[in-house]
């Protein structure tokens, strides 16, 4: 077999792509096969448990705020929000809803919920109740795909910087292809690495959007006023786009401004610091369009 | 991967009847031994749920212990999220008087039951015939007038018409089914006894609306133009179901 870094050029940036899909593969699998894959059963009461488990901690925030306008206990004018009976945060049950009651005492912005201490930390206790039941990754599950990334990325960085040291060496300076297939494919690396859920957390979700998906499916049917728990669970497990614009038509500022943010990218980006630091964090978080 | 369970009511969708277990163990853990039975009714007992149908349940109770029930309130909300679980909480005490307050209700549960906690309540239940008689007309007259007042106040936007036709249907159909029941000549379901009723009748517009009927159950919309003439053409057969029920007194 010869040896890939007396390859030449083209030859040798093929070998790469192998290496490199190779390697997210494995990268990929090795995730697969580590984490288990079945989908406890949990109490599906809590909407913002569920949501926190699509989204993170900013989609906790969405939802709860959504749920609260919906009930009439918050009132949005504009891109601001108030409450609007002092004593409401007394009834709510929630501490997320009582910290949001509590930070719009006086008018604010909307997004201002999302950067505020005091919710944040009612989010935090969404991610630590998901860490324990094996959901979202713990501090153990952390450290192992930051080892397998850690792997991943001196493979494909050194490969790469080995066969340029050769090739400088050897008087070639064509390298911009290779460095440019470096930086992809440790860039998917990062990506894959380290998803919002675990396996068990992906199981879960696809096994409620399964139970609820009559809720989806008369969606459009739903009355606002908050009568029932089905708008809170139908954002919390489908996303606030589930809700239908004529009767939600607030809900629309509260949109990631994209769907994709809000599960792959807060996934990554907030994976590993949810909840201290999702609140706006790694472009997830915020008022989408206020 | 989804979870993968036996399904312990197999006529129902696997979601429904899997809400629907955790529900009555929630109710069973709550309620305790005032829980007595429950007694899943209507056209999920019939093992004919449609995805816009409610899944109606009756919760046969010893007391009502206030703080007992309270615990079920999540599991009562999520149910209702899920699979539109619509409970009804009555004590035993209560129940010869439900039977005959609200008699076509009643015998519609007679006819369709499935019994998924405790003994069978309405085992050895028979509904006096004049009562049945009585409510029967009461349930077919506010029928007629609700769907009169909807093709006024809803006339403008055909949807909302194509929603009251949907929502009519199980009453008009569970009218007819205890019509033939007091003309002693049952039929298996609800639906077969309004079918019967209409080819009965020989008018064809009639059994052209039942078609409408069941389109607007499944879709929630019908063809422009015909909503309105499928509305009054219910409170036809409504009023013929009465006429025949007038001659049964």
């Amino acid at each position: 077999m010869p040896n890939p870094f007396d390859l030449p050029g083209p030859q040798f940036l093929i070998f790469y792509v192998v290496l490199g899909v190779f390697t997210i593969l494995i990268l990929w699998l090795a995730r697969q096969v580590s984490e288990a894959a079945d989908a406890p059963r949990i109490d599906y009461s809590d909407p913002y448990l569920l949501a926190y488990l699509r989204g993170g901690g900013p989609e906790v925030i969405r939802v709860a705020t959504v749920s609260l306008i919906d009930r009439g206990l918050l009132q949005m004018t504009d891109d601001q929000l108030v409450d609007v009976n002092q004593s409401a945060v007394n009834i709510v049950r929630r501490p997320i809803e009582k910290a949001l009651l509590q930070h719009f005492r006086f008018r604010a912005k909307a997004s201002s919920a999302f950067t505020s201490p005091a919710i944040l930390s009612t989010c935090e206790e969404y991610r630590d109740a998901l860490q324990r039941l094996g959901l979202i990754p713990d501090e153990s599950v952390l450290r192992a795909r930051l080892w397998r990334l850690c792997v991943a990325v001196i493979l494909l960085s050194g490969v790469a910087a080995l066969k340029i040291l050769i090739a400088l060496q050897r008087g070639r300076t064509n390298i911009f292809f290779l460095v440019l297939l470096a930086v992809f494919f440790v860039f998917i690396a990062i990506r894959v690495h380290n998803p919002l859920r675990t396996r068990r957390g992906d199981a879960l979700l696809a096994d409620l959007r399964n139970l609820f998906s009559s809720l989806k499916a008369r969606a459009a049917m739903l009355r606002p006023g908050g009568e029932t728990a089905d708008a809170a669970l139908l954002m919390a497990i489908f996303g606030l786009g589930a809700l239908p614009a004529v009767s939600f038509p607030y809900a629309k500022q509260f949109q990631p401004k994209s769907s994709a943010s809000s599960t792959s990218s807060c996934g990554s980006a907030c994976g590993s610091s949810c909840g201290s630091s999702c609140g706006g964090g790694g472009g997830c978080g915020g008022c989408g369009g206020s | 991967m989804a979870v993968t369970e036996p399904n312990p009511l197999p006529d129902l969708p696997s979601q429904v009847s899997r809400v629907l277990t955790d529900f009555i163990a929630a109710a069973q853990a709550a309620l305790g031994s005032d829980l007595r039975a429950a007694v899943l009714f209507g056209s999920a007992a019939e093992g004919r749920l449609r995805a816009t149908s409610d899944v109606n349940l009756l919760l046969l109770l010893g007391g009502f212990d206030h703080a007992r029930a309270a615990e079920l309130r999540n599991p009562l909300r999520v149910a209702q999220a899920a699979i539109r679980l619509s409970p009804m909480f009555i004590l035993e005490t209560e129940l010869p008087a439900a039977i005959t307050a609200f008699a076509e209700k009643f015998a519609d549960i007679l006819r369709r039951r499935k019994v998924l906690h405790g003994p069978d309540p309405f085992g050895g239940v028979k509904i006096p015939r004049e009562t049945l008689i009585t409510r029967l007309d009461q349930v077919l007259l506010n029928l007629i007038l609700r769907l009169r007042e909807a093709y006024v106040m809803r006339g403008l936007r055909e949807e909302q018409l194509a929603l009251a036709i949907a929502d009519a249907a199980g009453p008009l159909r569970s009218c007819a089914a205890t019509l033939l029941e007091l003309e002693g000549t049952p039929v298996n379901s609800p639906k077969a006894a309004l079918e019967k009723f209409v080819q009965a009748s020989g008018n064809s517009t009639w059994s052209e609306a039942l078609q409408r009927i069941s389109e607007a159950r499944e879709q929630r919309i019908l063809p422009p133009g015909v909503a309105g003439a499928n509305l009054l053409t219910l409170v036809e057969i409504a009023r013929q179901i009465r006429s025949h029920l007038k001659q049964r007194t």
